[in-house]
């Protein structure tokens, strides 16, 4: 097993389409961390949805290794599967909105929010980040969560997109003024505290 | 009035995470506030950027349960162990990452196509040969049967002697008819020539000739028959048939040509196709 984990994801995805369950195993490893947080982030928060979705790509990844041209970059090709798959799930809620479903997840999250108020500040504006990403837009709101959640490059969110990364830049910009509005209760408070920290740790 | 076309918000990203408006330089000024209209507002999308950051670091990432990993390795070794026939004959003729040309399926189907043409082309020269064969069968021609003569009483014979013993009349009808047959098949003019001449001879002979029976006189034309110098003027009938069969040949021969030419143009037209 050593031996791969000095393998590229092309070379796993290689493995992958001989056979190779080794390879895959590895491959497993160095994403289903990152996949899983990205569906959770993106589909409400919700664990078990992102569990779900989670096995369901690398399912297909099993049965259709084919689909992966092994010239493409693995991780944005991975992560284009994985903003399709949400934005499948956007259509379906889109859908049926007015079911019991989307009911209980927002009664959900907002007496979650609701309870929030009580407790620390930071606590409180993760949970007002939390509802207003999920007010956002399925474009800001995926370009976002993979810059500051999933940590990938203003190149790799392009790829992934297909978009320009000028595009990318944008979306990022007006994402954060749109979220400064919506946030401005909460975030300055927090801010000031990191920022008071930074400067005695300096 | 803001230019923005020449904003880079990735710049603009790093100036909010590491500078405050206070600290900005003049350059990163006329940057800032291409977007931006106030320092206030500099400041708010940093504190929120800051903490969106802070957030994302600190938060508690969920992991995915172990059985699913269990479940997924499951699920692969499953499907690499129970290869279908199918999949082995479909992976060994159209093997992933390879050339459309290296690939075995491709190339034994090109190879069929090749030869279903070839096949096609080598059947079609055997049956046009076929078709010329088939022109080329003669019909056997029938032999000229004469049937025996009874013997005539010596009364008769005087009378038979007395009487010319072919009609000149009749010989000439039937000589007709067969001319018209000619005249269909080949050139008009020669044939009534060589029949008008052949009839004189015939008259000559049998006025001149002193047959004294049917039968002698049948056997004198038989034996002239077989002599190739008075063949054609006493076998004026089988001359005729004959004449008849040559002409039918040279029309069959033409078709023949004609029709070798059809078929030979067949042959380019497919050899067009093949190309």
């Amino acid at each position: 097993m050593g031996k791969y984990s000095s393998y590229t994801d092309n070379d796993l995805m290689q493995g992958i389409l001989d056979k190779d369950t080794h390879a895959f195993s590895e491959l497993y490893d160095r994403y289903n961390g990152l996949l899983v947080n990205y569906f959770y982030k993106m589909l409400w928060q919700d664990k078990e949805k992102a569990q779900d979705f989670m096995q369901d790509l690398f399912a297909k990844i099993i049965e259709k290794p084919h689909l992966f041209d092994l010239k493409r970059n693995f991780k944005t090709w991975v992560f284009s599967v994985a903003n399709n798959m949400c934005k499948n799930e956007y259509r379906k809620q889109s859908i049926r909105h007015n079911t019991s479903y989307d009911i209980e997840e927002g009664i959900q999250i907002k007496d979650t929010a609701m309870d929030a108020m009580d407790s620390l500040q930071d606590s409180q504006f993760s949970e007002k980040l939390k509802l207003e990403l999920d007010q956002l837009d399925e474009k800001q709101k995926s370009a976002f969560v993979m810059r500051y959640f999933q940590e990938l490059s203003i190149k790799e969110i392009a790829e992934t997109l297909n978009i320009s990364e000028g595009t990318v830049k944008s979306r990022l910009f007006y994402t954060l003024k749109k979220l400064t509005v919506s946030l401005k209760d909460f975030a300055p408070q927090l801010a000031k505290m990191i920022l008071i920290l930074l400067s005695i740790a300096q | 009035m803001k230019n923005k076309h020449t904003h880079s918000p990735l710049d603009f990203e790093q100036l909010l995470l590491s500078k405050s408006y206070d600290s900005l330089t003049s350059e990163e000024l006329s940057l800032v506030n291409q977007e931006v209209g106030s320092a206030k507002e500099y400041e708010e999308l940093r504190m929120t950027l800051i903490s969106v950051k802070k957030i994302a670091q600190e938060e508690n990432r969920i992991v995915a349960d172990l059985a699913i990993k269990q479940a997924l390795l499951n699920q692969m070794e499953t499907k690499a162990t129970t290869l279908s026939l199918w999949d082995k004959i479909g992976g060994f003729l159209f093997p992933i990452n390879t050339k459309m040309y290296k690939k075995p399926g491709f190339q034994f189907a090109v190879m069929g196509v090749l030869l279903l043409l070839v096949v096609n082309i080598g059947l079609n020269e055997f049956g046009s040969r076929n078709n010329e064969l088939a022109v080329n069968s003669n019909k056997k021609v029938k032999s000229i049967e004469i049937p025996e003569q009874k013997a005539i009483p010596e009364k008769e014979k005087v009378e038979l002697i007395a009487e010319p013993l072919v009609q000149p009349q009749e010989t000439v009808v039937e000589k007709e008819v067969f001319v018209e047959k000619l005249e269909e098949d080949v050139q008009e003019e020669v044939l009534i020539l060589a029949d008008e001449v052949m009839v004189d001879e015939l008259k000559d002979k049998i006025s001149v000739q002193n047959v004294t029976s049917v039968s002698e006189a049948q056997s004198r034309m038989q034996t002239d028959f077989y002599d190739d110098s008075k063949r054609s003027s006493a076998s004026d009938m089988i001359v005729t048939n004959d004449m008849v069969l040559k002409s039918k040949k040279q029309k069959k021969s033409i078709q023949m040509t004609s029709q070798s030419l059809a078929d030979q143009e067949d042959v380019i037209d497919l050899l067009f196709v093949a190309l």
